[in-house]
């Protein structure tokens, strides 16, 4: 079912206050994209609200660098006013966000660095062995606190393509399936980067347990 | 799913993520969100884009089907025999006005379907000249006036149909029959008899050397649209042929090509079998050596077949018809 992007205020008003096919199928990100298109600038500030986080934190922690971090935030969000008058409800809203936030990640690995690209689209899938001697002992850990900020640190050691499919995971809430349609990256290979994260996390959170 | 998703790495996942856009970067992104919408361009294109857009497609649409109802085969103009009766006018009346009538002036037996195929829907008004000339003699046996080849050439294709087999006849039958300017009506037959043997093709249809003036431009379609009557549709494919023909020869082949050809001028007329077997030099330098005898009918038959053998050939200036 296709939506009429550029609807008149009133339609969006409608479609804020009256079910659409998009709240029906239980998504009502996609309700609020549809307002704001019409012109509900409040709709956005929900939408933003909600997303806001869980997409500046997927480009912290694929870029580990805040500045960065910020340009491609905002480029995204910026993308999605943009895009607002096309939109459509093909997907779940946070699947149509995250695969912009992908495409962006992906435009500035082109830009910057060769080796980052090949590191993100290639599947190094491989479950490489957790260096002992960088993990620190549970001696050293004493608060779950720090458990947390080690997993933060695994979590960023992870090779780019297990790492992404982990943040979609984690913090777009994506299911398989919708990983596999934001990075366009097949079911099978998406349940793979999955297995091989989870078993190196585990693997490397196995003190803290 | 259970496999990849363990709760116990996203609770502390989540308890290590608490970061968050700056406060600011968020009100300017919610700002510049506000602002778009607050002025949303293009208010105008979006009430009237869309019924433009379905207006331009119903245009389209109607401009493609229109076009498409004219190029259907079974709307062109069906061709039109020899042998077809039409309101022609009088005999009298053409012959009294002292030249032949122009096609334009002609009533044509059915309005002719414009469309892409102009040269088809063009031939049938022309046609439609070519009986009343042809019915000239016939009223008035001794004519008195002056007869063109090409008038002579349509009164012959109504006397009889166009011969099967065009090698048959040796192009020799139309030698001696170019030169005549006040030639009888019984040799200008001859010649039209020969020409039509050879099924000349419209560029072979340039009117003789010898024709008045004023009668050239009139008599040029009416042989044209006759031989197209008798070639059928070949007659528009040898126009192609020779509008894809470039327009200019280098001069100095020509030149080369025409410096023996008044020597040879006699013996250039051959068998159509043996004319094609000849090199394109050779061919055309008989060609010019045609022209320079002033035996253009020769010349316009040879040359048609010859375009027709090597279309992609360039014909020099002087093989071709003299401008009239």
């Amino acid at each position: 079912m296709n939506y009429d992007a550029g609807a008149d205020s009133h339609l969006a008003h409608e479609a804020a206050n009256h079910p659409t096919a998009a709240e029906a199928a239980g998504d009502a990100d996609g309700a609020l994209m549809l307002a704001y298109a019409g012109g509900d600038a409040g709709a956005f500030d929900r939408l933003y609200a909600r997303h806001s986080g869980g997409s500046y934190r997927y480009f912290l922690r694929s870029l580990r660098n805040e500045a960065l971090a910020h340009e491609l935030f905002q480029d995204l969000w910026m993308n999605l006013i943009r895009a607002r008058a096309t939109y459509v409800v093909e997907a779940r809203f946070a699947t149509w966000l995250y695969r912009m936030a992908h495409n962006r990640l992906i435009d500035h690995y082109r830009r910057s660095s060769v080796v980052q690209l090949v590191a993100l689209e290639t599947d190094d899938d491989a479950p490489d062995e957790i260096n002992a001697d960088s993990a620190p002992g549970p001696e050293t850990i004493a608060a779950s606190r720090q458990a947390a900020q080690h997993l933060l640190q695994q979590v960023q050691a992870l090779p780019a393509a297990q790492r992404e499919a982990f943040l979609l995971q984690e913090e777009g809430g994506l299911s398989l399936a919708e990983i596999a349609a934001a990075t366009g990256a097949g079911i099978e290979t998406v349940k793979s980067r999955l297995r091989y994260a989870m078993t190196r996390l585990r693997q490397a959170m196995k003190d803290f347990r | 799913m259970s496999e990849e998703r363990d709760r116990e790495l996203s609770r502390h996942y989540r308890a290590a993520s608490a970061e968050m856009p700056p406060p600011a970067l968020g009100r300017a992104i919610r700002a510049a969100a506000a602002q778009a919408v607050d002025a949303p361009p293009g208010r105008w294109q979006r009430k009237w884009g869309l019924p433009l857009a379905m207006a331009a497609s119903v245009v389209l649409g109607l401009g493609m089907v229109l076009r498409a109802a004219l190029e259907r085969p079974d709307l062109q103009p069906p061709p039109v025999s020899a042998t077809a009766t039409a309101p022609y006018p009088p005999a009298a009346e053409v012959r009294g006005s002292g030249s032949v009538a122009m096609p334009s002036a002609m009533p044509t037996p059915e309005p002719a379907v414009r469309s892409r195929a102009a040269p088809a829907a063009a031939a049938a008004p022309a046609a439609a000249a070519a009986p009343a000339a042809a019915a000239a003699p016939a009223v008035a046996a001794p004519a008195p006036e002056r007869q063109s080849p090409q008038q002579a050439v349509s009164a012959e294709m109504q006397r009889s149909p166009a011969p099967t087999d065009q090698a048959s006849i040796p192009e020799s039958k139309a030698q001696g029959s170019a030169d005549s300017v006040a030639a009888p009506a019984a040799s200008a037959r001859d010649r039209a008899r020969a020409e039509l043997s050879l099924r000349v093709p419209p560029l072979a249809t340039a009117p003789a050397a010898p024709a008045p003036e004023s009668a050239r431009p009139q008599s040029r379609p009416l042989a044209e649209s006759a031989q197209g009557q008798v070639a059928g549709t070949t007659a528009n494919a040898a126009m192609q042929e020779q509008r894809a023909a470039p327009p200019m020869a280098p001069a100095a082949r020509a030149k080369a090509l025409g410096a023996d050809a008044a020597q040879s001028a006699d013996s250039n007329v051959l068998g159509i079998a043996a004319e094609a077997e000849l090199p394109a030099e050779e061919w055309l330098r008989r060609i010019v050596a045609l022209r320079l005898a002033a035996r253009h009918v020769e010349a316009d038959a040879s040359l048609a077949r010859f375009v027709r053998r090597h279309p992609d050939y360039r014909v020099p200036q002087q093989a071709r018809p003299p401008n009239p």
